[in-house]
């Protein structure tokens, strides 16, 4: 095992490569975390969260949990923790110059953007700037200026993420009471968290709606409002992209991904692959 | 100072600006990080447009850089 962390300012950086670890953390920082290879298991109170690769997980301040490695493979592993406080003087910094830039000084006031413990896509600026980041740690160039100005992107970069990934999809549900819309969101989160979770396992409609204290019924169509494809579509989605990850990066079989990623028999998931990307897997590979 | 940037010199063709020099990088944000520990003049925060991310400073003679970073964002 291999783990190191370093201090950037009052914010953290823990690098690490393992295949077992065990840790209890305080939660007290806004943390994005990342894996580059296998998967991290994380128990936050009651819920638990898988991480793997092409997403990211972000926590809020508030939450101790713990943090399971347990691969057979060593897990390369990347979590970024920001500092309450210097989240604060960001968001502060971020809406003054927004004040600036906007005649609508509405606009500014949108802030603060929340984002709710969760599981969300590594993908657009944040994937880039984190890759940039991995590549200077990896080199060994660790001055605090140059890491500071890639930490700061990347919650400019989680900002940039808030319209895709929250204010659309709550917009979506927008027939709904505030407060009925956003406990609705907050759920359906809870739900999209829980599939992506047991993405490879056999996971039915009723298990997802009672991790998300939801009828089935009610579930299954504030789902398909808010992220605009059925569950089952998004568990599809899901399996194929955590399946185009193990063509990419592994040499495993073909049939033995997709046995990796849960689907049933490699025809369909050969004929699925082929709908949604236009070529077959071992053409991808 | 630049000797990881492609310098990839092309004269805007459109009339906009004339004198913008454009150069490509792979990435913006060490330049940044490098372009503002040698106290480059005018030198202005990386911002994200459509196509990736770019930043502008300006030499001692007055000259305007951009230098880009192209990003794809389609899924890869």
């Amino acid at each position: 095992m291999k783990s190191s962390c370093i201090l950037v300012d009052k914010n953290e950086i823990l690098v690490e490569y393992a295949s077992t670890a065990r840790r209890q953390e305080p939660g007290d920082k806004y943390e994005i975390n990342v894996t580059y290879s296998g998967s991290v298991d994380y128990m936050l109170s009651k819920r638990q969260l898988t991480l793997y690769p092409e997403t990211f997980i972000f926590l809020n301040p508030g939450t101790p949990y713990t943090r399971t490695i347990d691969a057979t493979l060593p897990v390369n592993s990347l979590s970024l923790r920001f500092d309450p406080e210097f989240c604060q003087d960001f968001e502060r910094v971020l809406r003054m110059k927004q004040h600036q830039l906007l005649d609508d000084p509405e606009g500014g006031t949108s802030l603060p953007k929340t984002f709710a413990d969760g599981i969300y896509p590594l993908q657009g600026d944040l994937r880039y700037t984190l890759t940039h980041l991995r590549k200077h740690i990896s080199a060994g160039n660790l001055h605090p200026l140059l890491l500071g100005e890639y930490l700061n992107h990347c919650l400019l970069n989680c900002y940039g993420m808030y319209d895709t990934e929250i204010r659309d999809r709550a917009d979506a549900l927008g027939f709904l009471a505030d407060s009925t819309r956003d406990e609705i969101l907050r759920r359906l989160s809870i739900a999209k968290d829980y599939i992506i979770s047991n993405y490879n396992k056999d996971i039915c409609l009723e298990d997802i709606a009672h991790a998300a204290c939801l009828s089935v019924n009610h579930f299954m169509r504030t789902f398909k409002q808010a992220y605009r494809q059925s569950p089952h579509q998004f568990l599809t989605s899901v399996r194929l992209k955590q399946a185009k990850f193990l063509l990419k990066n592994t040499d495993y079989p073909v049939n033995e991904i997709v046995d990796i990623v849960g689907f049933e028999c490699a025809s369909s998931f050969i004929r699925l692959f082929r709908n949604s990307f236009k070529v077959t897997p071992g053409q991808y590979r | 100072m630049m000797q990881n940037v492609d310098l990839l010199i092309q004269a805007r063709k459109d009339d906009a600006v004339q004198d913008d020099i454009i150069l490509s990088t792979d990435d913006c944000i060490r330049d940044y990080y490098r372009l503002k520990q040698q106290g480059m003049l005018d030198l202005k925060e990386p911002a994200y447009i459509e196509s990736g991310v770019f930043l502008e400073f300006k030499d001692p003679s007055g000259n305007r850089f951009v230098l880009i970073e192209k990003r794809d964002y389609k899924e890869l």
